[in-house]
């Protein structure tokens, strides 16, 4: 069996999904169409029907959603990433197989091209990073794409919407699993594209569009820099194998001046990351996303896309351990970013955007991990964040479903009455992105803060920055499980009752739940590892990837543990500190948001300045976008002169005319075609003959 | 005599182009004007065989020392069978667009197809001449015929607008381009660019005595180029052009006119700037005109992005995208050295491929919503799913995407740009691709992320499948580039070894 | 006579500047289409100097008068071409003013 397959599977998916949509679309927009349009009006808001979801799926469903009555799809729907999910498992037992330091499987090679003298060859490779990437984005993926199958159930487009997903989880893979920076950036590209055409699925809301546009953007200026940080690579390395490239770091760097070049080449690369991966200053687009349906929050902006910038640095971890500075650079980014999402989450009404927000600083977290060289510890976190905050977006797809599509948490509360099963596996997840101890979030979060309590320096203050961070995602996790599940029940109870959702739904958040709450025994820290003797089961298997990086980055050998008491104290510390907040949080919000309106009365600025984010975004509008749409008016009305009117008519003389086109410049209006002409020859020739 | 009898089957294309005109022109008349899709299939049928005698031609050229020089003033090199093949190719699309356009046969359209290949023999000769009295005489053939072209819908105001613009500022440019060939001449005593780069007056040693005479002569002619190219400040014309003008027509103007414009600037900078072996003089004369032509490059490219931001005609939006376009290949250009060339002729192909997809299918939804606004699109996207989902991938490749055959041209600029010294432009380059992501995708945006249309759409099966079978091919030259980038590496290497 | 060739080519260049005046100065289609004669007509000036300075009495240099005949041709090519559409732009608009035109723009 190739390694092909793997990415191959969901791209026959996708491509089974759109020719299923493609041929059962209606024929003539007659009547049918009528209908359509109808369960569309009402579908961009309430897509479900109000009640009696099990036995609903019935005629009216199928009428409108053009392929989804054909028996194959479920089978084209899920059977690509289930099959995918099952080969991973086959290949990394194969690779478990495999000698110690020697675990890579690689598929055959793909001549893509030749740039000048350079050859780009793509394969596939899996290794233990990879592997526990794929099994990562398959296991949470077909999770997801079970509930999803739940919750599209009365959507009209559900086909196209797993087309899709098919679609992104084959680019995914392509991502993770390409052995070239050039075949990395087709998968990066790809969940791009699809991640754009996700967020806009329910474009008939209005923003979503916007939402979906604004992502692709935003995400474009970091690609500029990936693209111009792998010409650095390719310029430096004449490859862009990445293992190539890992292997030839040393010699390259003892090149004269190729340090500053590796350097750069590195911050290119990270700013990719930061598009990518929501880090500050361009996590502003990842709020926004959340306006596409709940499954594909959950799959492309918690779990997997946005994590492919703490892979892309895990794999490139030999460039970034040579320079030094651009480790510390990532470990303050993403103390920031830490920061600033975690502090917007405390004052946030959507539960959507909590979860948001909470993503955009979890990612945060892993970046401090990365720039302290704790590579091991930011995969570790990266695979508990998949499951945990997975759980959590889907726990809130199930309320928001419940509740006939309310997400605002003010008119929630009480539901753990009606929603049993989604109450407790919400709950789990909770505790786990809090950090409470013993569950999997405990375990890595402080994984990551240990790491950068040791790494001193810098570490120290990402350390602190972290903590804080921490205290404030116990205090909007809990102050969201309070309104959501707790006190009075702030809706129209008897109009529309909430509900449990059906158990494609719930079965999937059971499935993960366990995960969550499970999941640090992948990574247990090392006093515990210690007195238990048992091993760091993550750690272990990464080792022979990281070990180069590690001995770029610590020439002198490992660094010394951190000691026993030391370790006790700050596990001590975060518990603490997670308990504590997670208390406050909870007690706080526990009977209403009252407190919410309390705050915003007496501290306006303060939870204005919170609510947007730190007001990133609104900067940017004025710094950014504004000058670059007059640059363009301008140079739409002044420099394109549009007819030959303004050009040619003369008027007389040709003094009044630079009299009148040097006044219409200022006024923004200038309409002289020849004269540019003339005027930029005439500057060509002076340039051609003097400079 | 002999000689020249010896020297015929070469220029075997440029017969048969030549015979195939006279045959549209009386089987046309012969119908009188009756049923001219006749005429149409009889274009297309001629347009193989001329694609088939350029193949073999193509594949006689491979073996070293074939290239050659007939009748005195005629190259024969893989470079021009390249670009022969390319018109050859892009005549052929164009001609279906007519043919399956329905709103085209409304206007007798006989001569359509005979301007049409008129202006493809034009860009035979321009394309394989050093010679700059045929290169000239082709160039006009050309114009000729676009202006013509460009005019065809007599009765709209639009049109007649759009040709009478076109030909105002093509006399200018070709006064302005004869006048610097003048110069040209006077100063160096010959009209060909192999002996104006080799002979005893030399331009490098005249520019060593003179720069002014020279600076000037050269500057005016490079200005009828980049009036052919649209390279600012020369474009202005092409908005108004592409926007007035039928749709087939524009997109014979943005692909193969635009490209044959190309493949003589190519010829004239080659043979003038990039000879081997030169001496310092004419070594730092290239640098210069490569500065010259990145500076155009950055301006060209940025320009265009920029005011392509804020149309809302298709048409219109395109044509500021070509010139965007011609900046990138400029850049490509602008390195002077093969590994950069070789990406602009890449480029070039990618261009080729991509514009037309676009072109074609602003024909098919104009044929539909009788407009070319993007905002007729809204909620167009799954009603045609065969001829969106290509335009998609066209949007994607024109942006720079992978796995398109323009992200694999951009890149291959890129890192021409970045090896040769030229990382600013690289960088204005990775800007201006991600200014084009706003504009283009804001076709995507209408056509899948708005409310669905009430609006039926008439199948054009046969112009969708010539938009489908483009896509896949722009996919498919972005995975697999191996057999483009050789043809595109030995037609620049046919013109760096120069003909006989 | 004896004409130096310096007088004959400022002739041409005056022309040629002549003639962009036209261009720019005018807006009578068939004024600037006259214009742009003018400027080819300074190209054919140039061409039949440079023949002259570059010709002697063994070796005439025949590619600058054989040049100017075919600019002769261009030009009337493009006259026919020029008129053909200002007549057709004149049945539309019943004007032959180029400012009128303003329907492309933007």
């Amino acid at each position: 069996m190739s390694l092909w397959y793997l990415p191959g599977l969901p791209l026959l998916g996708a491509l089974a999904c759109g020719l299923l949509y493609l041929f059962s679309l209606p024929r003539r927009s007659g009547g049918a169409h009528g209908h359509a349009e109808h369960a569309h009006g009402s579908g961009a808001t309430d897509h479900g029907h109000a009640d009696g979801h099990g036995d609903d799926h019935g005629h009216g469903a199928h009428a409108v959603a053009p392929g989804a009555s054909n028996p194959l799809f479920g089978i084209f729907a899920i059977g690509p990433i289930a099959c995918a999910l099952a080969l991973a498992i086959a290949f990394t037992t194969r690779l478990i197989g495999l000698a110690d330091g020697q675990r890579v499987i690689e598929s055959a090679p793909w001549h893509w091209f030749d740039a000048g003298s350079y050859q780009i060859v793509v394969s596939l490779l899996l290794d233990p990073l990879s592997s526990t990437l794929v099994l990562v984005i398959t296991g949470v993926g077909s999770l997801i794409f079970l509930y999803a199958l739940g919750y599209m159930a009365h959507d009209e487009g559900r086909v196209k919407f797993f087309a899709y997903l098919n679609l992104f989880v084959a680019a995914m893979l392509t991502l993770v699993l390409s052995s070239n920076l050039l075949g990395l950036f087709v998968g990066w590209e790809g969940v791009g594209l699809c991640s754009y055409l996700l967020i806009g699925f329910w474009h008939r809301k209005g923003w979503p569009a916007e939402a979906g546009q604004k992502a692709f953007v935003v995400n474009r200026i970091g690609d500029a820099c990936f693209v111009l940080g792998s010409f650095l690579l390719l310029r430096l390395f004449g490859t862009l194998d990445l293992s190539d490239i890992g292997a030839a770091v040393v010699s390259v760097r003892e090149r004269p001046g190729a340090a500053f070049e590796l350097a750069l080449a590195a911050l290119l690369l990270f700013g990719g990351c930061c598009g990518k991966s929501a880090q500050f200053p361009l996590f502003t687009w990842l709020p926004d996303a959340m306006a596409g349906p709940t499954p594909v929050s959950a799959l492309i902006h918690a779990a997997t896309m946005v994590t492919a910038g703490v892979y892309l640095v895990a794999r490139l971890a030999p460039l970034f351990a040579a320079s030094p500075a651009v480790l510390n650079v990532i470990g303050v980014v993403g103390a920031l970013t830490a920061l600033i999402g975690a502090s917007t989450g405390l004052v946030q009404r959507d539960i959507k955007r909590v979860l948001a927000y909470s993503t955009v600083s979890q990612l945060g977290y892993m970046f401090i991990a990365l720039g302290c060289g704790a590579f091991t510890a930011a995969v570790f976190h990266l695979v508990t964040h998949a499951f945990f905050k997975a759980l959590l977006f889907l726990g809130a797809g199930s309320v928001i479903h419940g509740m006939h599509e309310e997400q605002d948490m003010h008119r929630m509360g009480g539901l753990r009455g009606p929603m049993p099963r989604t109450f407790v596996t919400f709950l789990c997840g909770a505790a786990a992105l809090s950090g409470l101890p013993l569950l999997s979030g405990f375990f890595s979060k402080d994984e990551i803060l240990a790491h950068a309590w040791a790494h001193g320096g810098i570490g120290v203050l990402t350390w602190l920055i972290g903590l804080a961070a921490a205290a404030m995602t116990a205090f909007y996790t809990w102050r969201m499980v309070a309104l959501t599940f707790f006190g009075n029940a702030r809706y129209d109870e008897r109009a529309h009752p909430a509900h449990e959702s059906p158990f494609t739904m719930t079965l999937p958040l059971m499935v993960l739940a366990v995960l969550a709450v499970l999941g640090g025994l992948l990574g247990l820290p090392p006093v515990i590892t210690h007195a238990l003797h048992v091993p760091h089961v993550l750690g272990d298997w990464l080792a022979p990837v990281f070990a180069p990086a590690l001995a770029l980055l610590h020439p002198g050998g490992p660094p010394p543990h951190l000691s026993a008491p030391i370790e006790w104290a700050l596990l001590g510390l975060g518990a603490l500190v997670a308990l504590l907040f997670a208390h406050a949080g909870f007690h706080a919000y526990a009977n209403g948001p009252e407190l919410d309106g309390r705050l915003s009365a007496a501290r306006p600025a303060a939870t204005g300045f919170l609510g947007e984010a730190w007001k990133v975004d609104a900067s940017y509008v004025r710094r950014v976008v504004q000058p670059i749409q007059r640059l363009a008016h301008l140079i739409a009305t002044a420099c394109d002169l549009g007819a030959i009117d303004g050009a040619v008519n003369g008027a007389g003389t040709l003094f009044t005319r630079v009299a009148r086109a040097s006044r219409a410049w200022v006024d923004g209006s200038l309409k002289s075609y020849s004269l540019w002409v003339g005027a930029g020859a005439a500057l060509l020739a002076l340039w051609w003959m003097f400079v | 005599m002999s000689n020249y009898l010896q020297s015929l089957p070469s220029i075997a294309p440029e017969i048969a182009m030549t015979v195939l005109l006279c045959a549209v022109l009386v089987v046309d008349l012969l119908l009188k004007g009756r049923d001219s899709r006749k005429v149409g299939y009889l274009t297309l049928g001629g347009l193989g065989v001329v694609a088939w005698l350029l193949l073999g031609q193509w594949g006689e050229l491979g073996s070293a020392g074939a290239a050659k020089r007939v009748f005195g003033m005629i190259d024969i090199d893989r470079f021009s069978t390249f670009f022969k093949l390319f018109t050859v190719g892009s005549l052929a699309a164009v001609v279906l667009f007519v043919l399956l356009d329905r709103r085209e046969r409304r206007h007798g359209i006989g001569e359509y197809y005979l301007l049409l290949l008129g202006a493809g023999l034009g860009i035979f000769f321009m394309v394989s001449t050093s010679n700059l009295l045929l290169l000239m005489l082709g160039l006009e053939l050309l114009s000729l015929a676009s202006y013509s072209l460009a005019g065809f819908h007599k009765g709209d105001k639009r049109s007649a607008e759009a040709a009478m613009k076109y030909v105002v500022f093509g006399g200018l440019s070709a006064g302005v381009m004869l006048y610097g060939i003048s110069l040209l001449y006077g100063i160096t005593g010959t009209i060909d660019l192999t002996e104006m780069a080799s002979g005893p007056h030399s331009l490098a040693a005249q520019f060593s005595s003179g720069p002014v005479p020279v600076a000037v002569a050269i500057v005016l002619v490079l200005a009828g180029f980049a009036y052919k190219v649209s390279v600012v400040p020369f474009h202005f014309w092409t908005p108004d052009v592409y926007e007035g003008a039928p749709t087939p027509v524009t997109s014979f103007l943005a692909v193969a006119s635009k490209a044959a414009g190309f493949a003589a600037l190519l010829r004239f900078v080659g043979k003038l700037f990039l000879v081997d072996g030169a001496d310092g003089a004419v070594q730092q004369y290239g640098a210069r005109i490569g500065a010259l032509l990145a500076i155009l490059s950055a301006l060209t490219m940025t320009l265009g992005n920029l005011a392509a931001l804020r149309q809302s005609s298709m048409k219109r939006m395109l044509a500021y995208s070509s010139i965007a376009h011609a900046g990138y290949v400029l850049m490509g250009m602008a390195t002077m050295e093969s590994s950069g060339w070789n990406a602009a002729m890449f480029y070039l192909a990618a261009y080729y491929l991509m514009n037309l997809g676009a072109f074609g299918f602003v024909l098919y939804f104009e044929s539909v919503t009788g407009s070319d606004d993007i905002a007729s699109l809204k909620g167009l996207g799954a009603k045609a799913l065969w001829v969106t989902v290509p335009m998609v991938v066209f949007l994607v490749s024109l942006t720079g995407l992978p796995p398109t055959v323009g992200f694999t041209g951009k890149y291959m600029l890129f890192v021409a740009g970045v090896d040769n010294g030229l990382l600013w432009l690289s960088l204005v380059m990775a800007l201006n691709s991600v200014v084009s992501l706003f504009y283009y995708f804001r076709i995507v945006k209408a056509l899948f992320l708005a409310e669905p249309a009430e609006r039926s759409m008439p199948g054009q099966s046969a112009l969708a499948g010539s938009i489908f079978v483009l896509a896949v091919l722009t996919v498919l030259f972005g995975l697999y580039i191996a057999p483009l980038q050789a043809w595109c590496d030995a037609s620049v290497e046919s013109l760096r070894l120069g003909a006989g | 006579m004896n004409v130096p060739h310096a007088h004959l080519l400022a002739l041409a260049a005056v022309l040629f500047g002549l003639g962009c005046l036209g261009f720019l100065l005018r807006r009578n289609a068939i004024i600037v289409l006259a214009s742009i004669e003018l400027m080819l007509n300074a190209a054919n000036l140039a061409f039949l100097t440079g023949s002259r300075m570059h010709s002697s009495a063994a070796q005439p240099s025949l590619e600058g008068p054989i040049f100017a005949l075919f600019v002769i041709l261009i030009a009337a090519a493009e006259a026919a071409v020029g008129l053909a559409l200002v007549i057709a732009l004149y049945r539309l608009k019943r004007t032959a003013e180029l400012d009128s035109s303003s329907e492309l723009r933007g």
